[in-house]
This record gives structure tokens, C-alpha cells and sequence, in this order.
């Protein structure tokens, strides 16, 4: 297995640094668009963000925002723990870009809660 | 941070801090997709138009582990994420995962992924269930 290029945390514009999980680190192995760049750029420029419950009813802080990839503009997600002290994981999402692309905000609102949204208008 | 092989060339790691699996199959992926459900369940694609799971990600695993907590039939060895498989209308299968799609909602004639099976799960799941079995930190997880 190789190293990561993920450091053990990251801090954001306005100083707020986070953990970097475990989980992060091994599918940043995996998943080529997870970069320390993109993910802070996502925390720092989002433009939807909703409270995600997982199957034991823990709640997340789901982050999108848009990065580019491969010569194009794609929605990545990347998921914050409550706490806001741990980066739990990122991952482009091709359905939620097409979703966001279009104004099918229905994606969004079926799948978390408190949506807050800063839309741009260049998408 | 575990990580074990089994059969199939799946392999499993488990991050217990975070409750969070991550399992591939060890195929190029390209794209991912959320599954459609109240969990966080994350399918890896091969490509952004494919249908088959490369990999899959659950956040919260320990909501299925010890098998037969949920969503598992032990007759068949199928852990099964996501409810309403049955009214799926396209069904991809590469060989032990399966991804359950149907029509969205929406007028776009995107397919919506709605559910997720693993079969030989206990297998495939074996080091898993032996980790929160035994790890200190799956106490505090489940």
C-alpha cells in the first residue's frame, strides 16, 4: 500500500484545522480527486451544505462544492464529523454534479438535512 | 488501521474511529455515486455511465455488525443496504456486489441507485466482524 499524500490535518481559511481520519487517508489512496487542495477548497467555497444521519443515526456535516477535475467542473463532497474536528471522506459525486448542474436541488433535499445553499451562478 | 484480504480480492478496511468501511474490489474506479437511503453509503464506479460497484463505503457499518442486525439473511449470505430493493428495475451484479437501480424521480431518465447486496457476506466481512468484535474502540462505536 502507498503513502498518502494527505497530511493529519488541515486548516481552513479562517484557521480552523481538522483532523485527517484514517478512512480519508485510505481512500485517498483510491480515489484520485481527494486532495489536500480540493478538500479545503470545498470547505472554504461550498455551495450546498446539509446534515447527513448515518445507519446508527450519527450525524455528519456534509460540505459540496465544486472542483476541477479532468478538465471539468464536478461536485465533491466531503464529509466533516459533528464535532467538526474530524474529516471523515470526499469523494466526487458524478449524479450530484448532473443534479446541481441542472437545478435539481430535489437530490439534495431527499438525502440531508438543514440544507443551506450559496449558489453560483456561473454553474 | 486493519486491513485484511479475503476471497473474491475484496478487501475490507475499517477506520473505527469514524465507524467508517471502505471495500473494493481492486478494479479501476473512476466515479461514485450515493446510494439512495438514510445511511452514508457511498458506490465506487468504473466509469461515470457504469452500473456495477467497484468498491463501497459505509459510514456507520457497525449498524449491520454482528451479521442479522440488519439487512442480512443468513440463508443466503446476502447483507443487503438500502430498503426497497425489490421495486429496482435494473439489478448490475459483479460477481459478489450488487447495486439495485431505479428511474428517479426527476424527468431526466437518470437512474437512481437504491439499494446495495454483498453476497458470502460473512466471508467477505470476516475481518470485520472479528475487529469489532475484539477492538476496545468498536465498544464505543456500537
Amino acid at each position: 500500500m502507498s503513502i498518502s499524500s494527505l497530511p493529519e490535518a488541515l486548516e481552513t481559511a479562517d484557521g480552523k484545522r481538522r483532523e485527517v481520519t484514517a478512512h480519508l487517508q485510505f481512500q485517498a489512496l483510491r480515489r484520485q480527486e481527494i486532495t489536500a487542495e480540493r478538500i479545503v477548497s470545498v470547505l472554504d467555497n461550498w455551495v450546498i451544505r446539509g446534515i447527513k444521519t448515518d445507519a446508527n443515526g450519527r450525524q455528519s456535516t456534509a460540505y459540496w462544492g465544486w472542483v476541477l477535475f479532468d478538465g471539468a467542473e464536478r461536485l465533491m463532497l466531503v464529509s466533516v464529523s459533528i464535532d467538526d474536528r474530524r474529516l471523515t471522506t470526499a469523494h466526487l459525486d458524478s449524479r450530484a454534479t448532473r443534479k446541481l448542474a441542472t437545478g435539481d436541488m430535489q437530490f439534495f433535499q431527499s438525502n440531508y438535512a438543514d440544507i443551506e445553499v450559496q449558489y453560483e451562478p456561473d454553474h | 488501521m486493519p486491513t485484511s484480504k479475503c476471497n473474491m480480492n475484496l478487501t475490507i478496511n475499517y477506520d473505527p474511529k469514524c465507524d467508517a468501511m471502505a471495500l473494493t474490489t481492486g478494479e479501476p474506479r473512476h466515479a461514485s455515486v450515493l446510494l439512495e437511503t438514510q445511511g452514508h453509503t457511498v458506490i465506487d464506479l468504473p466509469a461515470e455511465e457504469s452500473y456495477t460497484a467497484v468498491g463501497l463505503e459505509v459510514i456507520g457499518i457497525s449498524a449491520y455488525i454482528p451479521l442479522g442486525k440488519r439487512g442480512y439473511c443468513e440463508t443466503t449470505d446476502v447483507l443487503t443496504i438500502g430498503d426497497n430493493v425489490a421495486s429496482a428495475t435494473l439489478i448490475a451484479e459483479n460477481e459478489d456486489l450488487i447495486v439495485y437501480w431505479r428511474p428517479d424521480d426527476s424527468d431526466s431518465g437518470d437512474m437512481s441507485p437504491i439499494g446495495l447486496g454483498l453476497r458470502n457476506a460473512s466471508k467477505h466481512l470476516a475481518p470485520l466482524i472479528s475487529n469489532l468484535q475484539h477492538s476496545p474502540d468498536a465498544e464505543k462505536v456500537r
